[in-house]
């Protein structure tokens, strides 16, 4: 089996034996990228250099064996949104097309600290607002299933680079779907942790109160190894959450008696018959392992994507405001003044990120604040409430990750109530701080469908217990993408 | 014609913590531009604020020591606008929960004490510092960043419109100064502009409602802002009594050159700040027991150090106020009094007399004083004892001051010791008598001024050192029994 | 319900000093408005007496402790100022109020 075909643990174990060192491997995937994303751009940036100095001092720790563990020498790619420290960080936008961090996110700490390898930057829509690398100042990540279909965002070139190989493992980042969507319409497994279990200290905010990293991979193990790496208490993170002991593997064993409840608004009119279908499949699976179907009603969600509105852009509005030219970026000629110049300088921002500022904007203003924002803030607390009274009733949810699988680019472009369709799947488990883990339940017409778990606040393992699973009960494993072959799963 | 103005503050403390309030950068004054500063303070993209426990300390101690209600619970939120100093494009303040409310201080006001309001306080974070220059000849003029002062912690108070007066207001700032001063919350350097104050004005004819007010900023020592107030009042009383008073609120800045106010901008024009609540930080639960500690720990304050004073040593009223508005002063007068067992207001006396004179001609405080309360202590004893005299306790105070030499060296060393014994000073007396035969037929033929003259020639030869009622007893005993020996009695 | 003008967004964008060219104005007022009118929802909500939340987790608050770290090298700091002099970042004049 090709390398790019390997799982972390298979990576890990050849690691271990010598039989290919960090630096080989590093090199194996570097000229995968250079050989792959001319197709696909999902790399802004290929921090080729570095990579073969982080793998050669992964080499070395793995000779003495000393504070070697299960990501040392494994290859990462990051999400352009995320801090580091010498590595250009452009959120894909021109106006930090040379911005160099002075320091890195604490997910990168992490991971420089176990010797995992940082292969590059991955692409995004502007500063992550969007759902298609549409908005990416880098151009369009295609899907790597069919490159006439969007690959999802807004952390889609982590999502791609993952499903095609070029690299095992990639952080994103999620603030209403970002990394589940992208994850679902690639065919890969992406997790965004209960809110505070990552630092956010060095990502690039969008929305800081919705905002959380987190792992793709090509399995549930994968995404499972990566979060326990970036995972923990973080005293440069207000909202980070007291330290929690890490597991040391994902809980197997029988999961007779789990309930698992299906949102009824999660399974309405606007889903896509083929996609229902194969969740449903999933829940037969689980079933026929024991857990116990709840079919359930979570009334709140139908205003999940307003109130999601109304405080991402309110929150994107102010957190934007710093790029004003002064410190850092690329500033405008023009303007002779200061606030020409900044206003100039702004002017370069996509129309995406545009107008979610202006509403932002106008919904902190006195004509919107008490009656839309607070309301909002309110809906969010009933949310909350909404979602712990069904975690009574049952331990997990499951639904599907989107309602369809990728659009064509052009319908992307046409249709935004479709896009709106997308995200109402997700930015619940945003809106409530749950973890939610998405992973591939098949294919509909050559494009893979994810399928969607959520669990109360801190059960990230029993996502992982579910989601492996299934994987294993149906021995299935997804092929890399290249781009334009049909996709399908094979069997292990 | 007869108008009433009403006044209220809103003064900036720069609270003293050693790192900033939301990273550990120092907070020391007047370092290398942009050389204190790290992500967070310069506001980089994914940098977060992490809230300095010492900040919110001292945030409670002042809303205690200001009688404010402490809140159970507090927030943040984010002031937007955009100013280059501004690094994140809003600043971290608090809007809708702040730390304290309801206050209120005792200020001791020339027309007599008052109890004036404090709306509320809160922390908020400073913005950098800019510089402008503006255009020359062959340039079109620019303006520089330093962050260094972003990020430190500031408290800012709003005290109520119950101010009537720009001499009211300077007090007022006066009173709180001091006041937190002694709570050890602030260096208080109005110079470096660690506190720092923007007022509210009105004008109004007594009896009708509140005229538009006008803010003004920019008042950055005592005398601007009373210069500042005092000419707006006017300005405003011109206005009113011309019929045509102020229709739009409006904000003003000092300009200490042209002496007098300028306008800003309306405030009606003034931006839409969009307040929202700060998501980066988790509301700040204050918890009562710790604010109860604090509160216990509090120092005494200027105000119940004066009604203790008043109590306690039965002071005047104008010597206990002095002596307890100046911390060190209080601090002094009271280790006088462990040493000594006169009356406190002997203290007190000196203190304010001869020493403060002493200290007003050097310009230092009595922190910087050479001797210690027990030297002063043991001056006066020496006095009470009747060992020296009060005109040579001015003396030794003089040389205690210069050099810090306790006075007993003083005395010893220079031999200012009183003579108290009235063989020694019978015997010099005596002496003046014999030499003396004019002045004493003088007195003899009813010129009583003569006795000064004797007086005056005893103290010369003993160098002042005489006890003078002594000397007065013994010298009309001695001319008395003079004028038996001569009427030939024995 | 809500909904903006070209000139009310326009005033937006004035506000949020963010340049936006007439084609812009064209692209997103329309889009604007079709969000606008997709919260309006949100005023069916039951939410009335409802607590509102601000923060994404349940973590309390975590204080510092008042410790002086080390600050950045003064050249870090500058080295993504666009324009730098004396060691201060350097804009076009402040025009004053």
């Amino acid at each position: 089996m090709e390398i790019a075909e390997l799982n972390v643990a298979a990576l890990r174990k050849m690691l271990d034996r010598r039989e290919i060192s960090a630096v080989e491997l590093t090199n194996y995937y570097l000229d995968r990228i250079a050989q792959l994303d001319p197709d696909f751009r999902a790399f802004i940036t290929v921090s080729r250099e570095q990579a073969l100095r982080m793998a050669s001092a992964a080499d070395q720790k793995l000779a003495t064996g000393e504070g070697a563990t299960a990501l040392t020498g494994i290859p990462v790619a990051v999400k352009d949104n995320i801090c580091t420290n010498g590595i250009r960080t452009t959120c894909a936008s021109r106006l930090l097309a040379d911005f160099t961090p002075i320091f890195d996110a604490t997910v990168v700490a992490k991971l420089k600290q176990v010797g995992a390898v940082l292969l590059g930057k991955t692409n995004l829509d502007e500063f992550a607002m969007g759902s298609s690398t549409k908005e990416s100042a880098y151009g369009l990540t295609p899907n790597p299933w069919d490159r006439r279909h969007v690959s999802g965002g807004s952390s889609s070139g982590s999502a791609v680079a993952v499903a095609t190989g070029m690299v095992p493992l990639a952080l994103g980042s999620d603030t209403g779907g970002s990394i589940r969507q992208p994850a679902a319409f690639c065919g890969v497994w992406g997790l965004k942790p209960t809110y505070g279990r990552v630092s956010r200290y060095g990502l690039v905010p969008y929305a800081p109160s919705l905002d959380q990293i987190g792992p793709i991979g090509r399995s549930t193990e994968d995404i499972f190894l990566l979060d326990r790496c970036i995972a923990g208490y973080d005293p440069l993170d207000p909202t980070s959450l007291p330290e929690q002991a890490a597991a040391a593997g994902i809980v197997t064993g029988s999961l007779r008696g789990l309930k698992v409840g299906l949102p009824r608004e999660l399974f309405g009119d606007s889903l896509a018959m083929g996609v229902k279908e194969r969740v449903m499949a999933v829940a037969r699976e689980l079933a026929a392992a024991g857990c116990i179907l709840t079919e359930l009603s979570l009334p709140s969600l139908q205003y999940a994507l307003p109130t999601y509105y109304l405080l991402a852009y309110a929150e994107a509005s102010s957190s934007m405001a710093r790029y004003d030219g002064v410190r850092h970026g690329k500033r405008a000629c023009s303007g002779s003044d200061v606030t020409g110049m900044m206003t100039a300088t702004r002017q370069e921002l996509g129309t995406e990120v545009k107008r979610r500022i202006l509403l932002g904007t106008y919904f902190l203003g006195k004509d919107c604040y008490d009656d839309y924002y607070v309301r909002a803030q309110q809906v969010r607390t009933w949310m909350k409430a909404d979602f712990a009274a069904a975690f009574t009733e049952c331990d997990l949810l499951l639904s599907p990750t989107t309602a369809t699988p990728a659009f064509t680019i052009d319908e992307e472009a046409l249709d935004e109530r479709a896009l709106a369709l997308t995200e109402c799947y997700t930015v619940a488990a945003n809106l409530t701080g749950i973890p939610a883990l998405t992973f591939p339940c098949g294919f509909l017409n050559h494009l893979p469908v994810g399928a969607q778990l959520m669990a109360p606040a801190g059960a990230e393992q029993r996502l992982f217990q579910v989601a492996s699973h299934w994987e294993a009960a149906t021995k299935r494993q997804t092929r890399c993408a290249q781009g334009d072959q049909k996709g399908a799963f094979y069997e292990l | 014609m007869n108008y009433e103005t009403v006044i209220g503050l809103e003064v900036h403390v720069q609270l003293k913590t050693k790192s900033k309030l939301w990273c550990g950068c120092a907070t020391t004054f007047g370092a290398a531009p942009n050389s204190q500063v790290c992500p967070v303070c310069l506001g980089l993209p994914g940098s977060l604020p992490v809230l300095n426990q010492k900040a919110v300390e001292l945030g409670v101690r002042t809303g205690l020591a200001l009688n404010c209600t402490i809140a159970v619970c507090c927030r943040f939120d984010r002031k937007q606008y955009f100013y280059p100093d501004l690094p994140k494009g809003y600043q971290i303040t608090q809007f809708h929960q702040p730390l304290g409310r309801g206050g209120w201080v005792e200020v001791p006001f020339a027309a007599g004490q008052r109890r004036v309001g404090i709306t509320e306080i809160h922390l908020e974070e400073e913005a950098g510092r800019t510089a402008h220059f503006p255009p020359e000849a062959d340039n079109p003029g620019y303006s520089l960043v330093d962050y260094n002062r972003s990020g430190l912690p500031l408290l800012e108070i709003v005290t109520a419109p119950e101010l009537r007066s720009p001499e009211e207001a300077r007090t007022m700032l006066e009173t709180l100064k001091v006041l937190l001063e002694e709570l050890e919350v602030t260096d208080g350097k109005m110079e470096e502009g660690s506190l720092r104050c923007d007022a509210n004005l009105s004008v109004h004819r007594p009896g009708e409602p509140l005229g538009k007010r006008v803010e003004l900023k920019n008042l950055n020592s005592f005398r601007a802002m009373e210069a500042a107030l005092a000419f707006e009042a006017g300005r405003q009383g011109v206005l009113l009594t011309n019929g045509a008073p102020l229709d739009r609120e409006e904000a003003r800045t000092w300009n200490e050159a042209k002496r007098k106010t300028v306008f800003m901008r309306f405030k009606e024009q003034a931006t839409d700040y969009r307040y929202f609540p700060e998501p980066d930080l988790p509301p700040v639960s204050i918890d009562g027991q710790w604010v109860e500690r604090l509160a216990a720990g509090l120092p005494e304050l200027p105000e119940a150090r004066r009604g203790r004073y008043l109590r306690e040593f039965r002071l005047p009223a104008d010597d206990a106020l002095l002596l307890s508005k100046n911390k060190a002063a209080a601090v002094f007068f009271e280790a006088v009094l462990g040493f000594y067992n006169g009356e406190a207001k002997t203290v007190s006396n000196w203190m304010l007399g001869d020493v403060t004179r002493l200290l007003k001609e050097e310009k230092i405080g009595f922190t910087d004083l050479k001797f210690g309360p027990e030297d002063l202590a043991a001056l006066l004893s020496f006095l009470d004892r009747n060992e020296i005299s009060g005109k040579i306790a001015k003396i030794v105070l003089a040389e205690m001051f210069q050099t810090g030499t306790p006075p007993a060296a003083i005395i010893h060393a220079r031999g200012l010791f009183q003579i108290n014994d009235p063989q020694a000073i019978k015997a010099l007396v005596l002496e003046t008598l014999a030499a003396n035969g004019e002045a004493v037929r003088a007195y003899k033929s009813g010129k009583e001024k003569a006795v000064a003259f004797l007086v005056g020639d005893v103290m010369r030869k003993s160098k002042g050192r005489v006890n003078p009622e002594l000397l007065d007893r013994i010298l009309k005993f001695e001319l008395a029994v003079d004028e038996i020996k001569d009427i030939g009695l024995d | 319900m809500l909904s903006l003008s070209a000139q009310q967004v326009k005033d937006l964008a004035a506000q949020a000093l963010l340049g936006v060219t007439e084609e812009e104005i064209g692209v997103l007022s329309p889009a604007i408005n079709q969000t606008l009118q997709s919260i309006e929802e949100i005023r069916k909500a039951p939410v009335s007496e409802g607590e509102p939340t601000v923060n994404g987790g349940e973590g309390g608050e975590r204080l510092r402790a008042d410790q002086v770290c080390l600050s950045c090298p003064q050249e870090a700091v500058l080295s993504n100022a666009p324009k730098q002099f004396d060691a201060c970042f350097q804009t076009p004049l402040v025009l004053e109020e």
